[in-house]
């Protein structure tokens, strides 16, 4: 059959997924909800239908380590949108996955370096300081 | 394939003109060009308008009014490297010989906006987690403050160079000196970056004429022969990136140099994508001017700075002269042209011979960069 005959080909419906979809909760922990590829081996956050670094669409969901070390970060002062100051961080996985998060905690308290956590109120996920909760 | 020669170059001071509009902007920088290159209207083969923001046919509307009609205008769009990019397909135009003359235009207007970051794309992940342009430089910047021997001072003086430079160009959009105290001291945007480190919200419009080397030579007009064009585009990591080592630029520039066919230490003045300080020491071992490792002692060694033998930013760059986004590229070759062709007044680089120009587009996740592109141009 031809592609012309076939059943048409439809756009994915990714602008349904919110940013609390990005996190399902399991026995009262969180995680974080990845995507591994068969085909080429890539982990990568969020998920998706298909892996953007090869293509398969041999591509399975899998829960993402909870911890992570903080890269970089930084506290934006100007927003049009949220409450300022915010702090933003990249966290990096241990399975080669970066995420942009944003991270609760005091300001200056954080270091490149840090062991971070994923911490969830209400739909919001955040990361924090491992240890950090009292 | 014939080379193609910048003949002419303009463009209006920087600066926030919430009364004008796209072609309120443009007009003046394109018959400015036209004037420089000794052309008129009927000469110009083609039309291209790099923007990010200006909506439909902004192009059409820039030109229809000064006296371009029926000839292909087309608009493109890369975020920062817009206008850039619109010389790019311009001068592989002349090069294969679609066109022996073409207008290139670069332009936005961010005053439309009101202030503030520059609105990103929301459908984009780390947008909706809250990432702003500052944020990202920031966190580049708490990365060179970890890793090197380098400290928030080193960073403000990044600025003070800019501003100092712009202190000598009527087209910036800030004409005042500064100091390290001031920059440091100016309100944070997102730490380490102060206000006075990041790049101003402006408007801004800027005009070359290209012309094939028949043409160009033809002419009694002043001109230089762009000797490299090259856009790369960011390659998707979804883990490890080290950011202080952004491959979109490293790799760009070693086309660039090829297609030249000269070196980083041929260069006499680099105009670069300084959106924020930490830019300029990121891209300092990028654009391979100094080895890894070395960019704060080339920063602090002053041989990037006027009277220095490898100027970075002599307009003042982005900092300074202002970051009109669409229309940076083609300010940055603006301030090439008047270089290289001995009209940059105070800011004059002597015997410049070889100028580069870069600029990057960002914003989206997964990538350094969307866009990176570099322009080598050569006085003959």
């Amino acid at each position: 059959m031809h592609i012309g005959e076939a059943d048409p080909v439809l756009p994915i419906d990714d602008m349904t997924v919110k940013v609390s979809d990005h996190v399902s909760h399991n026995n009262g922990k969180s995680q974080l909800n990845g995507a591994h590829c068969s085909a080429c081996g890539a982990t990568f956050f969020p998920a998706r239908s298909f892996c953007p670094k090869c293509t398969s669409y041999e591509v399975s969901p899998v829960a993402l380590p909870s911890s992570g070390e903080l890269y970089t970060y930084s506290s934006v002062h100007i927003s049009a949108t949220r409450e300022t100051p915010y702090h933003l961080g990249y966290i990096d996985l241990p399975g080669d996955v970066r995420l942009l998060a944003e991270l609760k905690g005091e300001l200056g308290s954080f270091s490149v370096g840090d062991q971070m956590e994923l911490s969830t109120s209400g739909d919001q996920w955040f990361f924090e300081k491992s240890g950090g909760k009292s | 394939m014939t080379q193609a020669y910048v003949t002419g170059a303009a463009m209006i001071k920087m600066g926030k003109y919430p009364d004008s509009s796209y072609a309120g902007l443009a007009s003046p920088a394109v018959l400015e060009a036209f004037r420089s290159a000794n052309v008129t209207p009927k000469d110009i083969g083609a039309v291209i308008c790099g923007h990010a923001f200006g909506g439909m046919l902004t192009g059409q509307r820039i030109v229809k009014n000064t006296g371009i009609g029926g000839v292909p205008v087309i608009n493109v769009d890369n975020a920062c490297s817009g206008g850039a990019s619109a010389i790019h397909v311009a001068a592989k135009m002349i090069q294969t010989g679609q066109v022996d003359t073409a207008l290139v235009i670069g332009i936005d207007k961010l005053t439309q906006f009101g202030g503030g970051t520059l609105p990103l794309v929301e459908e984009d992940i780390e947008v909706q987690q809250g990432m702003v342009m500052p944020a990202l430089y920031a966190m580049r910047a708490r990365r060179l403050l970890h890793e090197r021997d380098a400290t928030v001072e080193d960073l403000a003086s990044v600025a003070v160079k800019a501003r100092f430079h712009g202190s000598l160009n009527p087209y910036a959009q800030f004409n005042s000196e500064t100091d390290i105290e001031a920059v440091l001291n100016s309100r944070p945007v997102a730490d380490p970056l102060t206000l006075f480190q990041c790049c101003p919200t402006g408007d801004g419009a800027a005009a070359l004429v290209l012309m094939s080397e028949e043409k160009a030579k033809a002419r009694a007009s002043t001109s230089m022969r762009i000797a490299a064009s090259v856009i790369h585009s960011g390659d998707l990591a979804v883990g490890f990136r080290d950011m202080l080592s952004p491959e979109i630029t490293e790799q760009c520039a070693d086309d660039a140099y090829e297609e030249a066919g000269i070196g980083p230490a041929d260069l006499d003045m680099v105009e670069m994508h300084d959106a924020f300080t930490i830019a300029e020491l990121v891209y300092y071992e990028a654009l391979r001017l100094c080895p890894k490792g070395e960019s704060v002692n080339l920063l602090r060694s002053g041989r990037t700075k006027l009277g220095g033998d490898l100027v970075v930013n002599p307009s003042g760059g982005l900092i300074a002269k202002g970051h009109p986004v669409g229309a940076s590229g083609v300010a940055q070759a603006v301030e090439a042209y008047w270089q290289l062709t001995e009209q940059a007044g105070k800011r004059q680089i002597e015997q410049a011979r070889f100028a580069m120009t870069h600029v990057t587009g960002g914003g989206i996740s997964g990538l350094d960069h969307g866009a990176c592109t570099i322009h080598i141009f050569a006085k003959d």
